[in-house]
């Protein structure tokens, strides 16, 4: 369930390249046609896009509550999913097939975490009572700056591959489980969970990104393409009280649009 | 004798299949002990039925059986021309509309006359001034027909309580001549022989706390069980310990505050911890809701006199209000805070208030007089429950905080370092068989309430950890002490449901052998250990 929309992501991209492949092997070169692929005269590619980032792998959170003068543990397990993806580049040509380049994306989801607590009994010491429950609506956010060495690959009049890598810079908002609302009715021998007290957390950390994108020009200067991009960091969310909790960020974006070429 | 005990005696040997022992008389022997078997059921049945058509018994109180659906027991007053006998209560178990079993004791051949010669308020003028200085007659006297002790027949008498700065006192004052026939103490005293001393501070154990925040206060207020639970402090108060015995009245300004949620005060955290123990046990154990089956709120009270103020006070004060604690009735507990050098906190031992508030349930059903038999039966019963209660929960062992099978071992600091022993009566001078009964129709101890009360605690050890009794030599398996809650259920059933206020040794037998019975049948092994053990101890 949780690798569908990756694939879709994938099969998208596949299907893009494929689709641009076959359009390289037919399409007649005319005079009139667009520039040479590759950098050419160009020295500035504007790229935008809109896909999915397919979310880098759950985390789970393990945290100590104090509830009835006792420690109460908290564990939630944090699923993945893919969530709306906005892109925007700008490549530089510096020599060659090379250049420099930069993206920025934007990705949102919206997850759930399982959450399983040990609710100390109200009278004695020692005694949990387990709750589990879904905390829904868990919001997470996802910001990247990607730095980028290029490399332009011409794949013939129309078609170029451009790769790139480079460090990143992720900034993630996630909404985080840091209290379990539950119910319990005399004499206390269980507790069912109710709901989870959410709190946003933000934290940034570097990572990397490796990309390919593929751009098919459609005049000289305009074109459509499409990108996949693996980007990773590890974060440390905050939580009051809590000991940090460690998070992988990005994961796979995928996306197509615009081409600019200046 | 004046009376005969009729069907009862008969039933009595029907049920045990044994001849009665050579047993020395209880002073109210002539009363009818009633206790059905199943050959004798249906003519009980019938019996009862006329006793309540013609008027001599009333229904006073039906109790739903918390312990098997369906079941139900109906209290019966016994009363002689619209006046209640003191003491004459039959308890009716009915299985929808069939009888199970009934127990109790009804006094026949009441001949008295039913005219007073003086008012209410003479009498309770006379037993007011027979208390002392500074006493107040509290409640409504009562005009009823009391049996006296000794067989020396049937008194038309007034039953007043009176309240002093130090006591609470039932009085019996003669109808006719003003005399006063009999009085004793409703307060519930613990231990039976208090010392004198300084000592040191309570346990160190951390308890949870159910309280109640006011603002930036904390106050001992237990609002998170159905049954109201308040912990109150004296703070060594003479004056508001007089105020209280003698008005009856706590205030909302004598509950334990603290400035923050870390209580400090052992006395008033161990008395409001374990109270509400003594609730949840009855409640996850026996079904039962509180002292009186209906949530009623529990109020205990510690630092009722101070140590520092020990000169001041009579042996008798130091013995019954500062090495002991009390059940006082309504739902209040007192906790003496204990000399220090024999006792220190009452309330740091979970099986002394679980003794304490066991009274509170015999107070609201079997109503054991506290005096003689049934007395030791009501003291005895408050033993088993706190050391039922102290198996329930803590691990077993030995010393403080531990499940054991001695009364008081955390807070009795002389020698033995307990009050009272269940498996080893005699090692602290306890009775341990029958034909050691002592001390039946004085003033000593009650008649010897707390003393006798280990003959019947007795038999409840061997019936779970098994032994031999050192006087008979009989040897019984017991079903173990991890079942100690099978044979604590039995005790429970039947000193709740069946028992009345008179009822004696063999009546408690006869009981738990019902109770046994309904709950685990007659073939069981848990009735084959109880019947075993009441054998033992030379109850049979």
């Amino acid at each position: 369930m949780r690798v569908r929309p990756l694939v879709s992501a994938f099969s998208f991209v596949f299907v893009v390249l494929c689709a641009a492949g076959a359009g390289a092997q037919t399409a007649p070169a005319t005079p009139a046609g667009p520039a040479p692929a590759g950098w050419g005269s160009a020295t500035v590619r504007l790229g935008v896009n809109a896909g999915l980032q397919a979310g880098a792998s759950g985390f789970t959170e393990n945290s100590t509550l104090q509830i009835y003068q006792e420690n109460a543990p908290l564990t939630v397990a944090y699923g993945t999913k893919s969530g709306l993806l906005f892109d925007g580049s700008l490549g530089v040509h510096v020599k060659g097939r090379f250049g420099l380049g930069v993206a920025m994306s934007y990705s949102r989801a919206t997850l759930a975490g399982q959450v399983h607590a040990g609710i100390p009994n109200p009278f004695v010491f020692g005694v949990l009572r387990p709750v589990d429950g879904t905390a829904s609506g868990l919001r997470r956010t996802e910001i990247g700056t990607h730095l980028q060495a290029l490399y332009l690959l011409p794949m013939n009049r129309r078609v170029d591959l451009m790769l790139s890598g480079g460090p990143s810079i992720l900034y993630v908002q996630q909404d985080l489980v840091t209290n379990v609302n539950f119910s319990q009715t005399y004499p206390y021998d269980t507790a069912t969970f109710q709901s989870a007290t959410l709190t946003r957390v933000k934290k940034s950390a570097v990572g990397f990104n490796v990309g390919v994108d593929l751009s098919w020009r459609l005049t000289r200067r305009i074109g459509v393409g499409a990108m996949v991009r693996y980007t990773r960091a590890t974060v440390s969310l905050p939580v009051t009280g809590q000991p940090s909790i460690s998070a992988h960020a990005g994961g796979f974006q995928a996306g197509a649009g615009l081409r600019l070429m200046f | 004798m004046k009376w005969r005990a009729l069907a009862l005696l008969t039933a009595i040997v029907a049920l045990s299949g044994a001849r009665p022992s050579a047993q020395p008389p209880s002073p109210l022997a002539q009363s009818m002990d009633v206790a059905s078997t199943p050959r004798s059921l249906a003519g009980w049945d019938a019996r009862v039925h006329a006793m309540l058509t013609d008027g001599q018994l009333n229904i006073s109180r039906i109790q739903r059986d918390s312990m098997l659906a369906g079941r139900v027991h109906e209290r019966l007053n016994q009363t002689y021309k619209g006046l209640p006998v003191f003491g004459g209560q039959l308890v009716r178990q009915l299985d929808g509309r069939t009888l199970v079993s009934v127990f109790g004791r009804f006094f026949p051949n009441i001949s008295v006359s039913t005219q007073p010669a003086i008012t209410a308020g003479a009498a309770a003028q006379d037993a007011v001034t027979a208390q002392g200085p500074d006493a107040v007659a509290s409640g409504t006297p009562v005009l009823g027909i009391l049996p006296t002790r000794g067989g020396g027949g049937y008194v038309l008498t007034y039953r007043i309580q009176v309240r002093s700065p130090t006591d609470i006192q039932l009085y019996y004052v003669n109808a006719t001549t003003g005399a006063v026939v009999q009085h004793a103490s409703q307060v519930v005293h613990d231990t039976a022989s208090p010392s004198v001393g300084i000592g040191t501070g309570v346990l160190g154990d951390q308890e949870k706390m159910s309280v109640d925040q006011s603002g930036s206060t904390y106050q001992a207020v237990d609002l998170l069980r159905p049954a109201p639970e308040y912990t109150l402090t004296f703070n060594g108060s003479v004056s508001r310990f007089n105020d209280f015995f003698t008005t009856g009245q706590a205030s909302l300004s004598d509950v334990a505050t603290s400035s923050s949620n870390t209580w400090t005060d052992g006395a008033v955290v161990d008395a409001h911890a374990y109270q509400g123990f003594v609730y949840d046990y009855y409640y996850k154990v026996m079904g039962r809701q509180g002292l009186d089956d209906a949530n009623h709120q529990v109020i205990s009270i510690v630092h009722p006199l101070a140590r520092a103020d020990l000169a001041r006070f009579s042996p008798d004060i130091i013995a019954n209000y500062v090495n002991n604690a009390e059940y006082l009735g309504s739902g209040y507990v007192m906790y003496g805070d204990g000399d220090g050098t024999h006792f220190t906190y009452l309330s740091g031992a979970l099986d002394v208030v679980g003794h304490e508030l066991t009274h509170g349930v015999t107070d609201y059903t079997s109503q054991l007089v506290e005096q003689d038999e049934s007395g030791a039966l009501a003291e005895a019963f408050s033993d088993i429950m706190g050391t039922a209660i102290e198996f329930y929960f803590r691990p077993e062992g030995t010393g403080p905080g531990k499940a054991d099978w001695v009364i008081g071992e955390g807070v009795t600091l002389s020698p033995p370092g307990y009050i009272r022993s269940l498996a080893d009566p005699e090692a602290n001078g306890y009775p341990d068989h029958y034909s050691l009964l002592r001390d039946i129709g004085t003033n000593v101890d009650n008649g010897g309430v707390h003393e006798n009360s280990t003959i019947v605690s007795h038999a409840f050890y061997l019936a779970v950890h098994g032994g031999t009794d050192r006087v008979s030599g009989i040897t019984v398996q017991g079903v173990g002490d991890a079942n100690i809650q099978e044979i604590a259920k039995i005790f429970y059933r039947a000193f709740t449901f069946m028992l009345g206020p008179d009822s004696q040794f063999i009546d408690a037998r006869n009981a738990t052998l019902q109770a046994a019975t309904d709950l685990y049948g007659a073939g069981s092994s848990q009735y084959t250990q109880v019947q075993q053990a009441w054998n033992a101890v030379g109850v049979q």
